[in-house]
């Protein structure tokens, strides 16, 4: 994953994610409130209504951004013989030979009636197009980073409970060295281990294998439409097919948010609230709970960061093996100049994004009553 | 969850030279002088195409074998630091140089200027920043000077937000307040007290910065943007070798990516060395 | 006289880490007569705090008891394991520490964090356990109970969280209160109601208080006998009054002389001449 967004948590680095993490700065209260039920609705509504300017901002933004990025793509279409007339007929045709102003408002317009335009490449509505293939992508990274998640906390928390010894230096050198490896490097190692030499895994063809058991389309992402309706043969394929790419992501960012759990969890460990917690004779498993949910926040906070990073960084993944998603789509629109494929890929994963940063702001209320928003 | 214990400021203590540091520096050294040293030692040249000994595996003569136009392997893997790692510090340290006076002048300013600079850097994080370095490169130029300023643009908004929060904090300290009472110019102010105060988590940034450039620009090299063949590069080594690995020739992107997982290994190394080698006493 | 409640002998402490091994406490003896309040001074680093936590088994990592008794009534709390430990440390001797804000666990209220206790020591059921707490809730001067028992440790001042943090050590009914520094983060009015209350708690609840403090007048104001500390060991100690008036050791008198009480001890000799 050459993921760039998540530089804000300084590369994988677990010292340096505890520090820059918190780039998404939470105010401790004091002396005010903890939040009720009525809070709660307030707290929503309010943040909400502000994610309103903060999407104007993004469709602004991605806008310009890909007038500014995008070559001009009536020269692509018309093609080698192209004159004078025909590329300013094109150009007509997308109406990309009108004032700039102008097209801002037809694009806010289009957008929020969720009218992404019509891919440049395949003709069809961007929409349609995004809405065939971002399950796929959602599926994967989110079943790989509840996986990684679970690997995180339990190796970390692990190591924090017995620091110094043997069990925590393996898990530190382990996950120092997964978060070194390049995503897509690891997922071919594992491709030629588990495919080629050992055949546990399918070749790498996307979600669904030919001929093998598909399940009703009801949401595009293959072991999600398995479980819901219930076609346990659909499963056992589709799981067949997502195991190799899952387990190579998961593998990955379990190393950083090992490192994490396993830091935050040291510092809790060595809190005041826990000696005192030991003074009063707590058994172990209550003070092991008090550290687990100490520990939490900025895990939450870095895989809140992490997702919406692998939106677009997942296509390397999703490369190696053909798994047909959204970040796929767009880096091949990038190459055909389909910018409004682009645009439409970049506004959906800037939405995206803002409202997984919203929940993981909610979660952070919901774990820590000191944090005021 | 906190201790009462006071918060020292730290200061290069008497762990300089502890494990991490060295092995990163040392292996990043390795790497630097190899892309040189190795390819003058070599007989073969990590350009030149040589068809008939094409996807030999590992031998004595081609100790990481060859791939598909018979290009040695071993030569390429030791020369691809060249580009990799002077492209990537170029990239980290121009955003790390704009991030951080922009941090410095954000960290300053009270008020609006600040805010704003937040919320645009919140807006920046928002986005699939991959593919926009993507598009960005392919089409203004599929050249290694536009991964540059990509690279650049990313690590800005990192630089400065530890820039900006370590002057927030340095500033409220009594000795900042005390010094502009004696009247001390702002410039002065910076360079002498906020300035060498922020250095020390700026270098480990810089250190995790380097690595994850390096991951992104064999990323981005791995979907063919930015590094041209034949120029040897990790990422695009293991693109070339990519469709062999479901044929067996696995050393085509073997050895490539274990050198940039090294490379990357000794950066986080480097860092981790560095914030250690900050702390003061034993821990 | 009765036998005391807690008797320390010759205990000695050490400190390992990975390359070195420090002595930290070169046998101290200490006595404490139930119902009494014993302080415990010296400067920072004497090794007051570490024997307070060398008694309860609080020990830092690499911490080791190398040398030394320590009983408690009738039991030698060295021999035993950390289990029984557990079943000791709250139940029968509380302790209470220097920043109440952050001895607080700051995810739970006051209520559940006290509940929790309770459920360690004690078998009741919810409705007893919640009766216990406001009851000592009350106990320690708190006037909206209901409101403290529902609150955040970070909803409440600093006082406040002082005394839910004695309620919490108090609230299944130890015998012996080990106090470090419980006023040092305070401020000064506030201090003084904290002390009142822990002397008010002794009467009413049978409670005897080990008070570590760097404070003299605390000492000379709220306990019957002090032990003075430097170094590791115990330089001088006995009953309050002998020992401030009539000091034997020279750190003894260096350090009332360095103290506020200095003034009144050097205006008590002049009217002695």
């Amino acid at each position: 994953m050459g993921g760039l967004g998540g530089n804000d948590v300084g590369g994988r680095s677990g010292n340096s994610c505890v520090a820059v993490a918190e780039p998404r700065r939470y105010a401790y209260s004091r002396g005010t409130k903890a939040m009720t039920g009525r809070a709660w609705a307030l707290l929503i509504m309010r943040r909400v209504l502000f994610m309103i300017p903060i999407l104007f901002a993004i469709a602004t933004a991605t806008f310009f951004l890909t007038r500014f990025a995008g070559g001009d793509p009536a020269y692509q279409i018309a093609g080698t013989f192209a004159t004078e007339e025909s590329i300013a007929n094109i150009r007509a045709d997308l109406g990309t030979d009108r004032p700039l102003g102008v097209q801002y408002v037809d694009f806010l317009g289009d957008s929020i009636r969720g009218d992404l335009g019509t891919s440049l490449f395949t003709d069809r509505p961007v929409r349609s197009d995004l809405a065939d293939r971002l399950p796929a992508t959602l599926e994967l990274i989110t079943l790989s980073l509840v996986v990684a998640v679970v690997v995180g906390l339990a190796s970390g928390s692990y190591a924090a409970h017995r620091r110094g010894t043997a069990a925590d230096k393996a898990v530190r050198y382990g996950s120092f060295t997964a978060l070194s490896l390049p995503d897509f490097w690891l997922g071919l190692l594992l491709l030629f281990v588990f495919f080629f030499k050992l055949g546990w895994a399918p070749p790498p063809i996307g979600q669904i294998a030919p001929g093998a058991a598909a399940p009703r389309d009801v949401t595009g992402a293959a072991v999600v439409d398995a479980t819901i309706t219930l076609n346990w043969a659909a499963l056992k394929a589709s799981l067949h097919q997502i195991w190799l790419p899952l387990t190579t992501m998961a593998l990955i960012f379990s190393g950083p948010l090992t490192r994490l759990a396993r830091s935050a969890t040291i510092e809790a460990l060595g809190s005041d609230a826990i000696l005192f917690g030991r003074a009063c004779g707590l058994p172990r498993s209550t003070l092991w709970r008090y550290a687990a949910r100490a520990s939490l926040p900025p895990v939450v906070t870095f895989v809140g960061i992490l997702f919406s990073v692998l939106l677009g960084a997942s296509v390397l993944v999703e490369t190696v093996f053909s798994w047909g998603g959204a970040a796929q789509y767009v880096v091949n629109a990038i190459r055909v100049n389909d910018f409004p494929a682009v645009q439409g890929f970049v506004l959906v994963a800037g939405v995206f994004s803002v409202v997984i940063f919203l929940i993981v702001d909610l979660l952070y209320v919901a774990i820590d009553p000191r944090v005021r928003l | 969850m906190s201790r009462t214990e006071p918060g020292g400021r730290r200061h290069w203590g008497p762990n300089w030279l502890n494990p991490p540091l060295v092995i990163g520096l040392g292996l990043i050294a390795l790497l630097a002088i190899g892309s040189y040293v190795v390819p003058a030692l070599s007989q073969f040249d990590a350009e030149i195409a040589n068809p008939r000994e094409a996807l030999q595996p590992p031998s004595s003569r081609h100790p990481f074998g060859t791939d598909r136009s018979g290009l040695d392997i071993f030569v390429r893997v030791f020369q691809a630091p060249r580009i990799d790692l002077t492209i990537v510090v170029m990239g980290v340290g121009l955003g790390a140089v704009i991030g951080v006076v922009l941090g410095v002048v954000t960290g300053f300013s009270r008020g609006i200027p600040g805010e704003i600079s937040m919320r645009v850097a919140d807006i920046v994080q928002a986005f699939p920043l991959l593919i926009l370095a993507i598009a960005l490169v392919s089409l203004s130029g599929n050249n290694l000077t536009n991964v540059v300023y990509v690279l650049a643009f990313v690590n800005v908004p990192v630089f400065l937000r530890l820039t900006r929060s370590r002057v927030l904090t340095v500033r409220e300290q009594r000795f900042v307040q005390a010094s502009i009472a004696l009247g001390n110019s702002t410039p002065r102010l910076v360079f002498r007290h906020i300035l060498p105060n922020s250095l020390g988590p700026t270098i480990v940034q810089f250190g995790v910065s380097m690595g994850y450039g390096i991951l992104t620009l064999a990323g981005l090299a791995f979907l063919g943007v930015g590094v041209q063949v034949p120029t040897p590069e990790w990422g695009s080594m293991i693109l070339t070798g990519a469709s062999n690995m479901t044929t067996g020739q696995w050393w085509i992107s073997l050895f490539p990516g274990l050198a940039l997982s090294v490379a990357v290994f000794a950066f986080n190394l480097l860092s981790e060395g560095i914030e250690k080698a900050r702390e003061v006493g034993s821990k | 006289m009765t036998d005391p409640q807690l008797s320390v002998r010759g205990l000695e402490l050490e400190i390992a880490t990975r390359r070195t091994s420090t002595a930290i406490l070169h046998g101290v003896d200490l006595t404490l007569a139930t119902g009494h309040m014993h302080g415990l001074v010296g400067e920072t680093g004497s090794g007051k705090s570490m024997t307070a936590r060398s008694i309860v088994g609080l020990l830092p990592p690499g911490g080791r008891v190398t040398a030394g008794s320590v009983t408690f009534g009738d039991q030698d709390l060295l021999a035993k394991t950390e289990a029984e430990m557990r079943e000791v440390r709250g139940a029968a001797i509380g302790m209470v520490f220097q920043n109440p804000r952050t001895a607080l666990y700051p995810m739970l209220n006051i209520e559940n964090q006290m509940g929790n206790v309770i459920k360690s020591h004690l078998d009741l059921d919810k409705a007893e356990r919640v009766a216990r707490i406001r009851e000592h809730l009350g106990l320690v001067g708190i006037d909206d109970v209901d409101r403290v028992a529902k609150a955040y440790p970070h909803e409440l001042s600093g006082g406040m969280a002082q005394r839910a943090v004695i309620a919490m050590a108090l609230v299944c009914g130890p015998s012996l209160l080990v106090a470090d520094e419980p006023t040092t983060g305070l401020d000064a009015t506030i201090q003084r109601q904290i002390l009142e209350l822990i002397r008010s708690l002794q009467k009413r609840i049978t409670l005897s208080v080990l008070i570590i403090t760097h404070d003299l007048g605390v000492v000379a104001q709220y306990c019957d006998t002090l032990s003075v500390m430097s170094e590791g060991r115990v330089v001088e100690d006995g009953a309050v009054r002998s020992v401030l008036l009539d000091p034997t050791e020279e750190y003894t008198k260096r350090l009332i002389t360095a103290s506020d009480l200095g003034y009144i001890r050097t205006k008590r000799l002049a009217a002695q001449q």
